[in-house]
């Protein structure tokens, strides 16, 4: 039986995104994309107009938080997150998530993901993020 | 111009990813794993068999599978483009010190508010084709205006 009940909050994190955090994000995982460190390059297209994070430096941070509070990164079988809000370089993020379902076996539990600016935008939008992971 | 729509269902060729301790190391970093596990350094600390943070997958089916994608003449991908959504699905953990076969394919192009969302899958298996872990990222490209 998974030890997790519905309602289960992940304790929360919050960091700040700065420039440098791109580039080691880039050089970490070959994600050279300009837009997320030129930003004439990224005032051509970008939502905001300017530099914003990978998405999947977000779902990263999320990813962390999982590896830390299970204690073992192994136990996570899938996630889905969908990218909403742009977050522009330089922004505090806060990262959380709950138990929103626990299976009728008990093996596995269903958590709502997400990641938040301080004014409330969902970078990753706990109504369509997920994470399944087992006991 | 835009993505061709011929290429939905074309696979790239596979190519072969370490699953390396120093690079496990590196991205636990910069995503701020606390798990001393994934940052001890003493000589005698073997972390074969760590399993790595889910999310480092995006190491794996990134930037090779992103190449293949970017030379295929046919298909028309340009550098204007954003990451609208991301799916990982394990059927075994990845863990340090593993060797995965990785295959690129356009899985969906479509479009959407004069955008264009090609969704591209990437199948990693073990060397003796067990599946492990299937990456599918939906890519958002977004045309140069008046294109």
């Amino acid at each position: 039986m998974i030890d997790l009940q519905p309602g289960d909050q992940l304790p929360q994190r919050t960091i700040t995104v700065d420039q440098a955090t791109l580039i080691r994000y880039a050089g970490v995982s070959g994600d050279l994309n300009p837009l997320h460190w030129d930003p004439a390059f990224a005032a051509t297209f970008s939502p905001t107009g300017g530099v914003i994070a990978h998405g999947m430096l977000s779902m990263g941070l999320l990813s962390a938080l999982l590896t830390d509070w299970l204690g073992d990164a192994g136990r996570v079988r899938s996630m889905a997150c969908q990218f909403r809000a742009a977050c522009p370089v330089g922004s505090r993020v806060t990262i959380g998530g709950e138990v929103a379902a626990v299976d009728d076996d008990g093996d596995t539990a269903t958590l709502a993901i997400w990641v938040r600016l301080d004014d409330g935008s969902k970078v990753i939008d706990q109504r369509t993020s997920r994470a399944v992971v087992t006991g | 111009m835009p993505l061709n729509a011929d290429r939905v269902g074309h696979s790239y060729p596979p190519y072969r990813f370490e699953v390396g301790r120093e690079h496990v190391r590196a991205y636990a970093a910069v995503i701020g794993v606390t798990d001393d596990r994934y940052h001890d350094d003493a000589p005698d600390v073997d972390a074969d068999g760590l399993a790595v943070p889910p999310a480092f997958v995006a190491c794996i089916a990134g930037a090779q599978a992103w190449s293949r994608v970017m030379d295929d003449a046919e298909l028309h991908a340009h550098d204007r483009v954003m990451h609208g959504g991301q799916e990982l699905e394990f059927s075994a953990p990845v863990r340090i010190g593993d060797t995965l076969v990785c295959t690129p394919r356009i899985a969906d192009l479509r479009s959407l508010r004069g955008m264009e969302l090609l969704t591209i899958e990437v199948a990693c298996t073990t060397t003796d084709g067990t599946p492990v872990v299937t990456s599918s990222s939906r890519l958002v490209f977004v045309p140069e205006v008046g294109s």
